[in-house]
């Protein structure tokens, strides 16, 4: 039943995408959401989300078993904080059944704790504007 | 919790605030000051500078008197790391040698809390997401 998945994240940003790849791609929020701090700020599901709040809707959303695709296109990095600018391309699935697409770009913050390890702190997709 | 966070989120706006004053004075040190230490900055599109370079690099541009105006779009703060999303403009006067100049962007800006309780920016990156 449970993966064995192993959440350490790298000083190498390619690495720290592959990893939440990885974790989202499980349908698990509860392995998912160890990546970030608690008092990180998501707005994966679509408003600012943090704390039990954040984990609640994360696990609800993953649940629905979402398949995220994402690249890292730039990486600023300080010795504990991080800013990535990933590009993302998300396949989530309605209650209807179909399959809809969304391409954007997402910002993360990591920042690295006391232990060493590297954690998340805001994340911030945005979807490509469409083109009418 | 929440109070927390508003109460948070206020000083990351006020130091983004004091950050457009004290960039306005012209005064290169009092503006380093509001950046960590290895702070990275991004004012040329896909070169960050960080220590003796990036403090050089700011102390020369705020030699030509150029004016900041900044608006905060978005705010995300935790309790010790920031992310901002501003729309920014900058007027660099004319000089003897030089026409007027306008640059403009939609900045990703990350700020941390240090241990003396100040926010301050640790990646400044103007042009956001633009590569």
């Amino acid at each position: 039943m449970s993966e064995t998945l192993d959440l350490t994240l790298t000083d190498d940003p390619d690495q720290q995408n592959d990893v939440f790849v990885a974790a989202f791609n499980t349908g698990q929020g509860a392995i998912f959401d160890q990546l970030y701090r608690e008092d990180a700020i998501s707005n994966l599901t679509g408003t600012p989300r943090t704390g039990a709040d954040r984990t609640k809707s994360i696990t609800e959303f993953l649940a629905s078993k979402p398949k995220l695709n994402s690249k890292v296109l730039r990486t600023f990095s300080t010795g504990d904080t991080s800013l990535l600018i990933v590009e993302f391309h998300l396949e989530v699935t309605g209650e209807d059944g179909k399959t809809q697409k969304i391409d954007g770009t997402c910002t993360d913050v990591l920042v690295r704790g006391e232990d060493g390890k590297w954690i998340m702190a805001v994340d911030r997709p945005v979807a490509d504007e469409t083109s009418a | 919790m929440a109070e927390t966070n508003d109460a948070l989120t206020a000083a990351v706006l006020e130091h983004a605030a004091t950050y457009v004053r004290t960039f306005n004075s012209g005064d290169a040190a009092a503006v380093d000051r509001l950046y960590t230490d290895d702070a990275i900055s991004v004012w040329e599109k896909g070169h960050p500078a960080s220590g003796e370079e990036r403090r050089k690099g700011l102390a020369e541009f705020l030699a030509a008197k150029p004016k900041l105006t900044n608006k905060v779009l978005e705010s995300y703060v935790t309790s010790d790391t920031a992310l901002l999303v501003t729309d920014w403009a900058i007027d660099i006067p004319a000089t003897a040698d030089s026409a007027a100049e306008s640059i403009s962007g939609i900045g990703l800006d990350v700020l941390r809390l240090g241990a003396d309780g100040q926010w301050r920016f640790a990646i400044d990156n103007p042009y956001g997401k633009e590569l």
